[in-house]
């Protein structure tokens, strides 16, 4: 299965927006594996519970281990330790301590790491590089295990402290010794954002931003590059085509998700340079992204050469009767199908069958499970949908179905759909499944079924 | 609007219909409106290297100063500083594995080629820098400067460097040997926009000295550093200036080796280290090349020789192991031959270096190449740059060196060897006569006239032996060389036209390519002689001698002759 290193704060943007894509059947099924030192912010949360749609037993993340993040470096290892403090004590020899101060300015060798990197990612690069084995064991065993068909994209910004400091060397790290022969790819952003306002001296600022793009562009292209079958670099023009192509604003002491087109547009890449480099010798070739207007991503092609469109039409239709599935109305026609004069095929003749194969008892409860796990699957749907409003704008009527304008319109159509679609029972199964298994296969159908 | 590509400072449309098209091929650098804006930084406080993102951020920077050719940037002033400090001793260049320790491990692991790491520290030379740690080394930009000198100490080390002890002229020739040296072996490029570039800069249009002679006589070796060339890594070592360092080094090695732990201390016989030979134990991953082995440390002011000797031992004799023992781990390790190391002596320490620079095909160990000791002795006394290659001793005159190379097959291992006999040749500050060819004639001379007898060794009437075989051809003995050297009544006493004429005769029958080699060596030897002696070109005259001797001397068998008048 193909692997998304998500490094630092952009990162983990870029796994988000790819989850939302996943979770939509856009892209293929991906493995996460998340390096950031922030992992309890509002981003980080939402990125582990898909949006607190997550609900083990339930539904699960559209990523697998989409809900672990690894920090770079212990943080409960020193209460506040100096960036020198990290490497330097009493009892280090006299040429150690040469070389430490050969390589780190005085300032840098003061900054107070717990308060993050700030900024330099000379600092960063090099906790990072102290812990990897232990901290990050886990994600570089990820990565030796993923197979020769399958790919390893990374994906982070050059711009920050931590992120920019430990991008260049995860790439050099998988490109040297834990994934030699596997192919990797770059998902690398400049600057998308804009500093926050009235911040401390001790943040990064605009300058900062700019200054560490420049500097970690110049190393990317001489020492990270080659390393990479491809790179997408994505980055805000010097003047926007477009208002949803502004640079983002973070604010200060806020650490929630800065929705942007670069990120789902980035996702892309994730289909869009494997296919190249089947086409061109790409190694070391940096690739980049032109649109005018976000809206025209729903004309791209996704998997399956697909538009986006398709799989926003099928997702609307979907949740559309998830949201009806689980609704109390919908469990009242259930409870009602095994009622004395109750009909089996008001709510599709296979999910009475699947029902009833739980015995009478406990029926109320397979109900209830059944309905939880359609409405938590709808959220999951609504999650992703309402990203791409935000980002891409909404649809264009244009490219919206027939089916979906009458589903969202008429009950009766819902209704119809539902007995249509289940009316078929499941294939027979040894083992009774548990009720969430249950609806899920029945969510598959309704995804299979749009054509 | 126009569809616009997504990135900082991009001004064309995209080339590509789709979402995604290509920006830039594999071979382009980052573009110039993306490159860091360092330009503007007065000091060392202005630079903001920890942006790179790698622990040698420093490094880089002075690359990126480099890359970018400001060499009015503070960090160039600082390089410069660097360079000539090396150069001129005031820094020492100390080679560290990085993996000996844990913050080194850290390093290593985000850059295996910094592994060897160089710290450019303070010498003896300079009490006030000394033990200041001043830059590091880099394959990208050979040093680096530290951020943490004060500028105090900056200045200081600029003091030392801006001529005050009058070496400036002879640092900068002794770079440009450098550079000219680099150029012979096609590995400098002055357009490659690291280190070659900056060295260039801080050499100037300075000229290289006369057949490079500061580099191969003035100049002890630092290193090495692993160096960027081209697409290679490689290993060099830097010079630094010190007069007559290779005769001193030559001068140690008459003397006694011992090995003491990693080090092969060369004494002399007072048992005064003079020098020691580093022969680092390396991990099973480490290289010996990158830590230094057969790197040269001077022990102490004066060098002398081992009780006036002028023999260098290289090889085992009658007072215990040559060098060539020692120095078996570091051929090993090198694997060099002596054209290698001679055409390009910057990719080799100085423990190869020197002698093979001096001493040609006859400092490799297992050498089929020998010479006399009266050519070694020159070597030691004489300021000429090196002693010649057999390949360029031709039997046909050639107008820097005369001799005659004998070929022979040594009956011990039956392999092909080469004596070399010279005569006399040229270098940068005039000729030398060896005079090896007129000395062995002086005894087939003293054999003819019937003044020395043969006995299975020629002897004189003193039964002094005249040949000194050990080395399992027949060289002129010391004894000969002294005589002919401090007595001019020999001369005289040879100058005998008539007899001179039949000696010239006598050995002339041999002296066609069909007759062999030593045969053809006795022919030349008496020709030298002879000339030598008359003062001009004596002419073969007379019939040929067959009063004939059969002589064995070494390896050898000839056959020397008496004159029938």
């Amino acid at each position: 299965m193909t692997l998304m290193i998500a490094v630092g704060g952009t990162g983990q943007h870029v796994a988000l927006a790819a989850s939302r894509l996943v979770a939509l059947g856009a892209l293929p099924p991906l493995e996460l594996a998340v390096v950031d030192a922030d992992d309890s912010g509002d981003l980080s949360m939402n990125l582990r519970t898909f949006g607190s749609t997550v609900s083990p037993g339930y539904t699960r993340h559209p990523l697998g281990n989409g809900d672990a993040i690894y920090p770079p470096f212990d943080k409960k290892a020193k209460q506040d330790p100096k960036f020198s403090d990290l490497f330097v004590d009493p009892n280090t020899s006299a040429r150690e301590r040469s070389v430490f101060e050969l390589c780190f300015d005085a300032d840098s060798a003061g900054i107070a790491v717990k308060d993050g990197m700030f900024g330099r990612p000379a600092i960063g690069v090099t906790i990072f590089t102290q812990n990897k084995e232990t901290q990050l064991r886990p994600v570089f065993e990820r990565a030796q295990l993923v197979g020769p068909q399958d790919h390893i994209f990374v994906a982070g910004s050059l711009v920050g402290g931590t992120g920019a400091g430990i991008l260049p060397h995860v790439v050099k790290s998988l490109g040297e010794k834990y994934a030699k022969s596997t192919r990797l790819y770059g998902l690398v952003f400049m600057r998308w954002f804009r500093s926050p306002t009235g911040a401390s001296k001790q943040t990064i600022s605009d300058e900062t931003l700019d200054r560490n793009m420049r500097y970690g562009a110049d190393y990317f292209f001489r020492e990270v590059r080659p390393h990479l079958k491809g790179t997408l670099l994505v980055g805000l023009p010097d003047k926007s085509p477009h208002g949803k192509l502004d640079p983002a604003f973070l604010e200060a002491g806020r650490s929630d998700e800065k929705k942007h087109f670069f990120h789902v547009a980035a996702a892309n890449g994730i289909l869009k340079l494997p296919e190249i480099a089947r086409t061109e010798q790409s190694d070391g070739s940096i690739y980049g992204l032109a649109a005018e207007d976000p809206a025209s991503l729903y004309e791209e092609q996704w998997l399956g050469e697909k538009a986006l469109w398709w799989y926003v039409n099928r997702a609307v239709t979907v949740k559309s009767l998830l949201l009806y599935a689980g609704s109390e109305k919908f469990k009242g026609e259930m409870r009602s199908a095994f009622g004395l004069f109750g009909k089996p095929d008001n709510i599709g003749g296979g999910l009475s069958e699947a029902i009833k194969r739980y015995g009478k008892p406990q029926v109320k409860t397979v109900i209830d499970e059944l309905a939880k796990t359609w409405t938590l699957l709808a959220s999951q749907y609504e999650f992703s949908l309402k990203y791409l409003d935000e980002v891409l704008g909404p649809l264009p009527e244009k490219h919206h179905t027939p089916r979906r304008r009458e589903l969202e319109t008429s009950e009766v159509s819902k209704v119809k759909e539902i007995q249509d679609l289940w009316s078929t029972p499941l294939p027979a199964q040894q083992e009774l499944p548990k009720p969430p298994e249950v609806a899920e296969l029945f969510h598959r159908r309704l995804v299979e079924s749009f054509k | 609007m126009p569809r616009t590509v997504l990135l900082p400072h991009w001004e064309q449309a995209p080339t590509w219909t789709g979402l995604i098209g290509k920006v830039f091929d594999p071979g382009q650098h980052v573009p110039g409106p993306w490159k860091p804006r360092i330009e503007d930084a007065k000091s060392i406080a202005d630079i903001e290297a920890f942006a790179f993102p790698t622990p040698f951020a420093w490094a880089e920077m002075m690359a990126t100063v480099l890359t970018q050719g400001l060499y009015e940037h503070p960090l160039f002033k600082l390089y410069q500083s660097l360079v000539l400090g090396v150069t001129l001793g005031y820094l020492q260049l100390e080679v560290v594995d990085l993996t000996s320790f844990a913050f080194g491990k850290v390093l290593a692991d985000t850059d295996s080629r910094y592994r060897y790491f160089g710290l450019l520290r303070g010498s003896s030379r300079n009490r006030e820098i000394q033990g200041s740690v001043f830059g590091g080394t880099s394959p990208a930009t050979l040093f680096w400067p530290s951020p943490r000198p004060s500028e105090r100490e900056w200045a200081a080390l600029g003091e030392c460097v801006s001529g005050v002890d009058g070496r400036l002229d002879e640092a900068y020739r002794l770079l440009a040997d450098l550079r000219e040296l680099l150029a012979k072996a096609k590995k400098w490029d002055a357009s490659d926009k690291r280190w070659m570039s900056g060295l260039n800069r801080v050499i100037g249009d300075r000229a290289a000295s006369h057949e490079n002679v500061l580099y191969h006589l003035h100049s002890c070796s630092v290193g090495p550093v692993k160096i960027a060339m081209g697409d290679e890594m490689r290993p060099l070592y830097m010079p630094v200036y010190q007069e007559r360092f290779s005769q001193d080094f030559l001068r140690a090695v008459t003397g006694t080796f011992k090995l003491e732990g990693d080090r092969v201390t060369l004494s002399d016989d007072r048992n005064v280290a003079q020098f020691e030979i580093t022969v680092p134990v390396i991990p099973t991953d480490g290289d010996l090349v990158l830590a230094g082995t057969g790197n040269l440390v001077p022990k102490q002011g004066q060098v002398r020789s081992y009780d006036e000797s002028v023999r260098i031992r290289l090889n085992d004799d009658d007072r215990g192991k040559g060098l060539f023992s020692y120095l078996q781990p570091i051929h090993q390790t090198f694997r060099a031959k002596p054209d290698e190391i001679r055409e390009r002596p910057f990719f080799y320490p100085d423990t190869l270096r020197l002698i093979v620079d001096r001493l040609g095909d006859a400092g490799i160990p297992g050498s089929d190449v020998v010479f006399s000791d009266r050519a070694y002795a020159a070597v030691l006394d004489s300021s000429i740059p090196r002693l010649p290659l057999a390949s360029s001793i031709d039997q046909t005159e050639n107008a820097r060196i005369s001799g005659f190379v004998l070929t022979y097959t040594d009956g011990r291992d039956r392999r092909q060897r080469k004596a070399v006999y010279v005569e006399s040749y040229s270098g940068v500050e005039g000729g030398v006569d060896v005079g090896d060819l007129r000395a062995v004639g002086w005894v087939l001379w003293s054999y003819f006239i019937g003044a020395a007898s043969y006995d299975g060794q020629i002897r004189d009437d003193e039964l002094t032996p005249l040949l000194d075989a050990r080395s399992g051809v027949p060289f002129a003995s010391a004894a000969v060389h002294k005589r002919l050297t401090e007595q001019p009544d020999e001369w005289k006493k040879c100058r005998r036209l008539a007899a001179l004429q039949r000696f010239v005769r006598a050995y002339q029958t041999s002296s066609e390519k069909e007759h062999p080699p030593v045969q053809r060596l006795c022919a030349k030897a008496a020709d030298a002689f002879a000339n030598c002696a008359w003062n001009g070109r004596v002419i073969p005259n007379g019939r040929p001698s067959r009063k004939t001797q059969e002589v064995q001397a070494g390896q050898v068998q000839f056959v020397i002759y008496r004159d029938e008048a």
